[in-house]
């Protein structure tokens, strides 16, 4: 476990290409530093920031976003992919309000554990160039930055939290489950049965007013 | 005469969405309907439902039961789409004897003669060129449904009646009935089967599927409304396991 937030000094043994699903079943088994009670490894020019929630694990993924902008994210997989276009044709809908703000574009503001402080989430549909459907919070800096990487690692719970609950939306929406296995890191497991997971995270990491 | 063999039935058509992840159909008859996809209410108090694979059209069967009449439309190929109402696996231990080596011929041939109904939609379903109602299956995740259907073609692909619904949902629930109730019900089937005195454990288990199946009723009669069958139709349902026993 160190203290100080260094891209250059997490382990370097991921692809930058590589998009972990916001739920992990099994333990990643690649070195990784502990940093905040999260643990961290990197690509060339991403990272990912991961943590333990009893024999789960969340997964988030940090990078740059843009010109002088930094973000972390969270893939609520590809499972919406079909469906953006039909939301998009039916607008926005109040019983969905995550899946409503990838439509909108509009953040979602999503408190943080035991602070009055919020984050700033966008949704963003999965596209040509990307299926999952992600979760972002993003700021100013580079990943040479550690205050930004401080201030990500504060966002990744609200990302992961909103891509869980994107999820339980997806859920909502199919109304009976389709009947397939989801890959996973640690084999697979019934659609069902991780939307089910998602729900009882989502619901376990909402901060109560 | 042409022939009625199980040659003419046995490859029944096949939609496949389990490429993709389908919510499955739900059968016809539902109690407590839960809409899967994007809904739209209607006026009548039913619902149409999007999905991107289909759409699913709900219609309230007996609001004093809460009883849901459950149907999809869904594409076949670029000109047609299908009408289709699910009857889960109610047919399946059915088509495995009309489909099977050692009673096929002679079950599919009792079907063509005393159900030529049932008999004229196995026989449209054996070809892709879809022209008139149908017995087939839809393949979701990895469940495969049972499906009675119509094939819409031209303008009927922009909208369906209530009277195309009700007819559907009518024939399919005859079409569930006599497949739980074959045994019963079309004649001649014990002698195609290899007749009462051969009294194999297949046929052991047939007798006892006839007094569980009797609580379905004598048979349900022509001109039986939609709502009215549903009493049927669940006393059936738990006739199902038994028939699966047929196969152990």
């Amino acid at each position: 476990m160190t203290d100080s937030l260094s891209f250059a000094a997490l382990p370097a043994v991921l692809d930058d290409d590589e998009v972990p699903f916001v739920l992990g079943f099994a333990p990643d088994p690649r070195p990784a530093v502990e940093i905040g009670g999260a643990r961290y490894r990197r690509g060339p020019t991403s990272y990912q920031v991961e943590w333990p929630v009893g024999e789960l694990w969340l997964r988030t993924f940090g990078g740059m976003v843009g010109a002088g902008r930094a973000g972390i994210m969270a893939s609520a997989g590809p499972i919406l992919a079909e469906w953006w276009p039909l939301l998009t044709d039916a607008g926005p809908d109040p019983a969905r309000p995550y899946l409503s703000a990838g439509l909108t574009r509009q953040v979602v503001e999503v408190p943080v554990v035991g602070e009055p402080s919020s984050i700033p989430v966008r949704v963003v549909p999965s596209g040509p160039d990307q299926p999952q459907t992600t979760a972002l919070a993003n700021c100013d800096g580079t990943l040479a930055d550690e205050v930004t990487l401080l201030v990500l690692h504060v966002a990744s719970i609200p990302v992961a939290r909103v891509a869980l609950h994107l999820l339980v939306e997806y859920r909502e929406l199919v109304g009976a489950v389709p009947d397939v296995d989801v890959a996973t890191s640690g084999g697979s497991v019934p659609l069902a049965d991780l939307l089910e997971v998602a729900e009882q995270l989502a619901t376990a990491l909402t901060p109560q007013r | 005469m042409p022939p009625t063999g199980r040659a003419t039935i046995e490859n029944p058509l096949v939609v496949d969405l389990s490429a993709h992840p389908v919510p499955p159909l739900k059968p016809l008859l539902q109690p407590g309907y839960r809409p899967s996809g994007l809904v739209q209410r209607r006026p009548d108090g039913g619902s149409v439902a999007r999905t991107p694979w289909y759409a699913e059209l709900a219609y309230p069967l007996d609001p004093a039961t809460d009883i849901t009449g459950v149907l999809y439309v869904l594409p076949a190929d670029e000109r047609t789409d299908l009408l289709v109402a699910s009857i889960g696996d109610g047919f399946e231990v059915f088509f495995a004897y009309l489909s099977g080596p050692d009673h096929g011929d002679a079950l599919t041939a009792l079907v063509a003669r005393h159900w030529p109904h049932v008999y004229r939609m196995l026989v449209a379903s054996q070809t892709s060129d879809l022209a008139e109602r149908i017995i087939g299956q839809v393949r979701t995740g990895g469940r495969t449904q049972w499906v009675v259907a119509d094939p819409l073609r031209g303008a009927d692909r922009d909208g369906v009646s209530v009277g195309q619904v009700e007819d559907l949902s009518r024939a399919a629930l005859e079409v569930l009935l006599d497949a739980l109730q074959f045994h019963l019900r079309l004649p001649g089937v014990l002698t195609a089967l290899g007749g009462p005195d051969r009294v194999s454990r297949r046929l052991t288990a047939l007798a006892g599927l006839f007094s569980g199946a009797a609580d379905i009723g004598g048979t349900f009669q022509g001109g039986v409304q939609v709502d009215e069958l549903y009493g049927l139709a669940k006393a059936a349902v738990g006739v199902i396991d038994h028939l699966r026993g047929l196969r152990d």
